[in-house]
């Protein structure tokens, strides 16, 4: 008999023994982790707004999230929140594209430098490029300026001393500046701003803009710290809207494709990058948008607790916690076989 | 409509699942007065074993924890949820808090400030405690079997939370958490049922529409941190046919 390429390979290389003859929940071994990341390493995360789930999850856990913008003494949580501390490693806000991630790095390295543009509406001041930092606005443009300086300063820090870099990407589309090239985190208009069809144009990036901005980055990056390494990740929450012309469906996919192509193909061709496959762990066919809240758009929290369980279960920390017996499932109560043979007469 | 009742021409029939604790439903539902309850069929596997594949409840791979059930031939080929308009569960939560424990319990980890300082686990507040044991059941392999036949199964599942335990615990002197507590050990277990009951609450209410939580039958019992000892018989973590009897009814309720 032809012997063929498919036999003897593992159970996990079908989809069948894989994915359909196990509960959605138990599809384990998704993640083959290219690299070890220890409780050690400084773990910077930046990117869209799936990666805001990550940072609580890496501290909980007790892996080292690198807070390299910590909010100043005395803030109470709620302010710390709406000011934008605790939730990426620096007070960016959302990163959506690898375009925007290497606009940051540039700034922060100092290659580039940010446009004189900044938005005022009755006496406060609006950073087009950190529209939601300050809500309500600052109250000087030398405020908005400083609170942008301290921002880059803190990327400046996470790129020299960052162990593993992780960056979600969340969307192609972005909106442009026409006169100066600068990219906006958000349309302006929306969270703050004011909209101008002459000046502020669409972009829908293709696979190899996307691609590229992404190598871009990740090169500034090493050049100041040789020895980080980069997980990308590619969010599982589809876009709220999108100005392409397409149906949000259509367009959702042909983002999210583009975006896991450009994933895949830059694990493969560089030895420092890793891709985490949260997206699949929620978009996934097996998992029936289980992990989607009514809008079919955010995770749940217990979908989040899923995906960072996949993650930690593959790492050699967690896998040693677990060795010294911090929790064990398939432990025997002997009380609870007893309980069963006396209720059903075994 | 009730949550139960059938669509016209539709028929009830129920199943019920889970682990050790749906032993003390099987002992109550013998003196049920819903017909449904007394013709239900039964699938239990000790621990944390529970299999969904392919619709189907199965049992554990390589025989590694029997399955007690009242269905010819399920314990080797397992059931068809397709035949069943209902499934009841019985009981997500966290394992008992026995000494034998592993390190990893929520309350071998943490104590809220409140408590009495009888041993040097880190302080938390009730909200960090709530994270903690919701982290941890929703991680669990039950928690996980259950959100995946939540998935598959298209008709109501109702869900128990794990018994509250009988105060015939605080028999054992050896017991650790009595040791640290001391007098305070009502109020400890009295805020770690009730953290715990938000805790599967917030479970439960992610699954979605088709999932329901069934309240604990004596609400009473999460104030004294414990159950009477009547409602147990052999361990003190397990409740008896009696507590069975009592949960049955506060199912019947949601019917």
């Amino acid at each position: 008999m032809t012997r063929n390429p498919y036999e003897g390979l593992p159970a996990e290389a079908f989809w069948r023994s894989a994915v359909v003859d196990r509960e959605p929940a138990a599809i384990n071994g998704v993640w083959r982790p290219k690299f070890d990341i220890s409780k050690k390493d400084r773990i910077v995360t930046a990117g869209s707004c799936f990666a805001q789930n990550i940072s609580h999850h890496l501290r909980e856990a007790g892996y080292s999230w690198f807070d390299a913008e910590p909010a100043p003494p005395g803030l109470s949580s709620e302010l710390r929140r709406q000011h934008g501390y605790g939730i990426f490693s620096f007070r960016t806000g959302n990163i959506y594209t690898s375009a925007l991630l290497r606009q940051w790095v540039s700034w922060a390295n100092r290659t580039a430098a940010p446009p004189d543009e900044i938005w005022e509406l009755d006496g406060r001041f609006y950073d087009p490029f950190r529209p939601v930092m300050e809500p309500g606005g600052f109250a000087s443009l030398e405020d908005l300026l400083a609170s942008r300086a301290a921002t880059l300063s803190s990327i400046r820090r996470a790129m020299r001393e960052a162990d593993i870099w992780l960056f979600t990407f969340g969307l192609t589309e972005a909106w442009t500046d026409a006169d100066t090239g600068a990219l906006y985190p958000m349309c302006p208009g929306t969270a703050a701003g004011e909209f101008d069809a002459e000046k502020h144009l669409f972009v829908n990036f293709d696979y190899a803009k996307v691609r590229e901005d992404l190598e871009a980055a990740f090169d500034m990056i090493k050049t100041e710290n040789p020895a980080v390494r980069f997980l990308v990740t590619v969010s599982p929450v589809p876009l709220t809207a999108t100005a392409s012309g397409e149906h949000a469906l259509t367009a959702n996919t042909y983002s999210k494709s583009l975006l896991r192509a450009v994933a895949g193909d830059v694990v493969r061709s560089r030895p420092d990058t890793d891709y985490f496959p949260g997206y699949e762990l929620v978009t996934g066919s097996p998992f029936r948008s289980m992990f989607y809240q009514d809008n079919l758009r955010n995770v749940t929290p217990g979908g989040v607790a899923f995906v960072m369980r996949t993650f930690f279960d593959a790492l050699s920390d967690h896998r040693a916690r677990h060795g010294e017996g911090d929790l064990d499932e398939d432990e025997v109560d002997p009380a609870c076989e007893d309980e069963l043979l006396d209720a059903f007469g075994g | 409509m009730n949550c139960l009742t059938p669509s016209a021409g539709e028929s009830v029939k129920l199943c019920f699942v889970g682990n050790s604790h749906l032993a003390a439903l099987r002992g109550g539902a013998k003196k049920s007065s819903i017909d449904e309850i007394r013709s239900a069929d039964w699938f239990a596997v000790g621990g944390e074993m529970l299999t969904i594949q392919n619709g189907r409840l199965e049992p554990p791979p390589d025989g590694r924890r029997p399955v007690h059930t009242n269905v010819a031939g399920a314990a080797e080929h397992g059931l068809e949820l397709a035949n069943y308009s209902t499934v009841v569960v019985s009981a997500v939560g966290l394992l008992a808090i026995r000494n034998a424990s592993t390190s990893g319990h929520p309350m071998r980890r943490l104590r809220l400030s409140s408590w009495p300082v009888g041993n040097d686990l880190e302080v938390a507040s009730e909200a960090v405690l709530v994270e903690r044991i919701w982290n941890r059941i929703v991680g669990g392999s039950f928690a996980k079997s259950v959100r995946s036949l939540v998935a598959i199964f298209p008709g109501k599942v109702f869900i128990y939370p794990t018994p509250v335990a009988s105060e015939t615990v605080l028999g054992d002197a050896e017991w650790d958490l009595a040791r640290w507590y001391g007098g305070g050990i009502r109020q400890v277990m009295s805020d770690y049922w009730r953290c715990q009951w938000l805790a599967i609450q917030r479970f439960v209410d992610e699954l979605g529409d088709r999932a329901h939580l069934v309240p604990h039958p004596v609400p009473g019992w999460l104030d004294d941190g414990f159950s009477p000892t009547a409602y147990s018989s052999k361990d003190p973590w397990h409740l008896n046919k009696e507590y069975g009897h009592l949960a049955l009814k506060a199912l019947a309720d949601l019917f």
